[in-house]
């Protein structure tokens, strides 16, 4: 008696080859499906990132402003700039009950300047006033960031 | 024994082995093929929150900007109906020791929705009969 051998359709050959190309195509598939939503997701973190510098950018130069009409009040109702700092800086500001909003300022009176530092983030501003007998001249208003200490790619090369 | 390479050892095999393999197989494929849908979708999904949020950051910038120039005659509104978006800029004014400190706070919503996409404060202090500060 002679046994057959031969194949069948649906043997563990045929299996195996369909089951290659499979995890081939899923891998494929997987592959491409997640280069498309890491980049997407790069696309809304840039987005993410820009909306927030300009948010605090206008949030500094908000603060800025109302320090400086602080300041101008201040020197026409007769104080000196040192005095008029102090109370410019000591008065609640709108952004204190507001954590993420917060601004932090900084005022020294030297060299016949009163200079302001205001940092929220990595955005800085550095503002310095001359006081005049009209009010308040602005000598400097220097939009900055800071440095990240994040390394980047740029300083890895 | 004559022939059976194998025959012995094997045991006999069910007809459902083949349509198993198969049912196997094809429902790899349909959860790789969800998944890669779920993924298209997510990243669609999120492209779009970064193109909208995009233009409302430039239209907010255009409005601050505009309220920065001028306080009290800046545009108040701007529309955007290719991204269906539209701006306000709402400005309160309060009067200081020496001048007049306008606030501005600019609002970017979908068109027919009330919940911001992006919004944005900012300020300008005018001095009584003196110009703009920088």
């Amino acid at each position: 008696m002679t046994g057959s051998v031969g194949r069948r359709p649906g043997d563990a050959d045929d299996l195996g080859a369909l089951s290659l190309a499979l995890l081939l195509v899923t891998l494929c598939a997987m592959a491409l499906g997640l280069l498309i939503a890491s980049m997407s997701v790069s696309t809304l973190t840039l987005s993410e990132t820009r909306a927030e510098t300009v948010r605090s950018t206008y949030r500094l130069e908000s603060v800025a402003q109302s320090l400086v009409a602080r300041l101008d009040g201040a020197c026409s109702r007769g104080m000196s700039p040192g005095e008029a700092l102090g109370v410019a800086l000591a008065e609640p500001r709108d952004d204190e009950g507001d954590p993420a909003g917060r601004v932090d300022v900084s005022g020294a009176y030297e060299d016949g300047l009163v200079r302001l530092r205001l940092e929220r983030g990595r955005r800085t501003l550095a503002v310095a006033l001359e006081p005049t007998p009209e009010g308040m001249e602005v000598r400097e208003w220097a939009m900055g960031a800071m440095p990240n200490e994040e390394p980047s790619l740029g300083s890895l090369l | 024994m004559t022939g059976h390479a194998d025959g012995a050892a094997r045991a006999p095999r069910s007809p459902m082995v083949p349509h198993l393999g198969d049912a196997v197989l094809f429902l790899g494929m349909v959860v790789v093929l969800a998944t890669f849908l779920r993924l298209v979708s997510f990243a669609m999904a999120q492209s779009e929150r970064g193109r909208v949020l995009a233009r409302a950051t430039a239209m907010a910038t255009t409005l601050a900007e505009e309220f920065a120039a001028s306080p009290s005659g800046s545009r108040r509104e701007l529309e955007d109906p290719e991204a269906r978006l539209v701006a306000r800029c709402d400005v309160t004014q309060e009067a200081t020791g020496g001048g007049v400190l306008y606030r501005a706070t600019v609002e970017v919503t979908e068109q027919g929705g009330e919940a911001p996409v992006y919004e944005v404060s900012t300020a300008r202090y005018v001095r009584d009969g003196g110009g703009d500060r920088p």
